[in-house]
């Protein structure tokens, strides 16, 4: 009988685990963005946090849509060529990045490079009682740590994600003009065709979505770490693997949201 | 050498307001029960000692006075008003009147000496002044703990133990809080430094006419720095009297914790197991 009922046992203990988790989640998130609202706006932590993700990123997230750019251009010349649709890679590099590969990249690359570093940050301060410390001195954690960090996540990543759309379709422009012969002019001209306004907004909607995500679940991981340097390292690791699904599961979200046929 | 019944305990009460007041505090976390109904009250401008066993609960209890954890019942109340129910605002404002030493000093290693004490200093309201009349108060906070002013720009990382505790406590001191609260202030400092912040604590106590209340188990740094102790055993006050009385209570828990004797009512086993998360 015991072999039987387990199954489900477990299964109802991984979702109330899984309700609980969300829960806690969007309580932690709500308090965080409720701190925008009162002050002090503390607007020196914004602008180091906004230089961190946001600047410091750049060079990542650079190489990152230069190189997808690149082999987009490449992959899709090999297969188009089969159907003489050459002139149609302009359209797939500009598309696929604005669309998809600029916020999507640019959000993983983020995820790991600044999630897990969040999470440590402020994991070391939770297992050294530096945020005990800040509430005995008067100072909301939550307002002082996580705000400034979800203000700057926001702002920050459609900044990286503009640049990435540009460079990443440079990239392509590179290849396709380099490697495979095609006229610039005719290049920009079907890039330029195939860019709207509507794909780059709706990306550099998501990327405000994923920077949100991804300094929530630092944010979130490094305050509740716990058991020493073994926990924070938990922690970061948690939050890169984390986020880097909830980026991938927002962005089907938010696609189907704006899907237009 | 008394062992505090509730009459005896009613009669030192009526004495003096106290500034501190805790009745039937409870903690658990689980099943495991760590605080088990605490009755204590600390007088005003005094200096009291809590001593116990590791993993009896003795942060835990600072902890739940600070308001970083929640306990599960009984009252906590400042001057005779209980900071359990009170709105965050308002217990911001009394946090304001706190001073906090961490047992590892907890100072932010991401600024300078300079800026953990200025820290201190802004968020108990004093950063009406500019910065540089700040910045002199901030140093003179640390020529009052022993520390000349080229360590200001240096990083907590930079400095020995004993130095970040003495920060610590110039940080705590800042805004001259009328109540000061000491995490093991001793524990992992050499015997000569342990005299220096024991010297310190009582040095500061004495000139801020503050309250304080110190968790040890470091018995040399109880009897130095306390006017009055309390023993924390099983969840419970189960002693508290004159700290001068504390090598020789008359009562045979305290007596075995105090002169370490591995004979006695304290299992040896109840001393290895901690409260959860270090509390």
């Amino acid at each position: 009988m015991r072999a039987l009922t387990l199954p489900f046992i477990l299964l109802g203990r991984g979702v109330l685990g899984g309700l609980h988790h969300a829960g806690a989640l969007s309580l932690f998130a709500l308090r965080g963005l409720a701190g925008a609202l009162r002050l002090p706006l503390y607007g020196q932590i914004v602008l180091s946090c906004l230089i961190e993700i946001g600047f410091l990123s750049l060079p990542v997230v650079a190489l990152t849509a230069i190189f997808s750019g690149a082999v987009i251009a490449l992959q899709s010349y090999s297969g188009f060529s089969h159907f003489h649709a050459q002139n149609a890679v302009g359209s797939i590099v500009v598309m696929s990045i604005t669309k998809e590969l600029g916020p999507v990249l640019a959000g993983l690359m983020v995820a790991g490079r600044i999630g897990a570093a969040i999470a440590a940050q402020i994991g070391a301060m939770r297992v050294t009682d530096q945020i005990d410390a800040l509430s005995t001195l008067a100072t909301d954690p939550i307002k002082y740590l996580v705000t400034p960090r979800l203000i700057a996540g926001i702002l920050a990543l459609p900044f990286l994600v503009l640049i990435a759309d540009i460079l990443g379709v440079a990239g392509g422009f590179i290849v396709a003009v380099g490697k495979l012969g095609f006229s610039p002019a005719l290049y920009i001209h079907t890039t330029y065709a195939s860019l709207h306004s509507h794909d780059v907004l709706v990306g550099l909607l998501k990327a405000a979505v994923f920077g949100f995500l991804i300094t929530l679940l630092g944010c979130y991981e490094g305050y509740h770490s716990r058991g020493g340097a073994e926990g924070v390292g938990r922690s970061a690791t948690a939050t890169v693997v984390a986020s880097s699904i909830l980026i991938l599961a927002f962005d089907y979200l938010l696609t189907d949201l704006f899907f237009t046929a | 050498m008394m062992t505090v019944s509730p009459s005896s305990r009613q009669d030192m009460m009526t004495d003096q307001q106290p500034r501190l007041r805790i009745r039937g505090l409870k903690k658990s976390f689980g099943d495991r029960t760590i605080l088990n109904g605490i009755d204590l009250d600390i007088p005003a401008g005094k200096s009291t000692v809590i001593i116990g066993g590791s993993g009896n609960g003795k942060s835990l209890l600072l902890r739940c006075i600070l308001g970083l954890i929640e306990p599960d019942e009984g009252i906590i109340e400042i001057d005779g008003e209980n900071i359990l129910e009170t709105s965050r605002s308002r217990r911001e404002t009394l946090l304001k009147r706190i001073g906090m030493l961490f047992q590892n000093a907890a100072l932010f290693d991401s600024m300078s000496v300079l800026d953990n004490i200025l820290f201190g200093l802004r968020a108990k309201g004093k950063n009406r002044k500019n910065r540089a009349e700040q910045e002199q108060e901030a140093l003179h906070l640390l020529s009052q703990v022993g520390l000349g002013a080229h360590v200001a720009p240096l990083n907590p990382a930079e400095l020995s133990g004993g130095m970040q505790k003495r920060v610590g406590l110039a940080r705590a001191l800042a805004g001259q809080p009328d109540i000061l609260f000491f995490d093991e202030p001793t524990t992992g400092l050499d015997p000569i430094m342990s005299a220096v912040i024991d010297g310190l604590i009582s040095d500061c106590v004495t000139w801020l006419g503050s309250t304080a209340l110190t968790i040890t188990h470091d018995m040399t740094s109880a009897t130095r720095i306390g006017d009055h102790a309390a023993m924390l055993y099983g969840g419970k006050i189960i002693w508290q009297g004159p700290a001068s009385t504390l090598m020789d209570s008359g009562n045979p828990i305290v007596d075995q914790f105090t002169h370490g004797r591995r004979e006695g009512p304290i299992p040896t086993s109840s001393m290895t197991a901690g409260s959860p998360a270090g509390h």
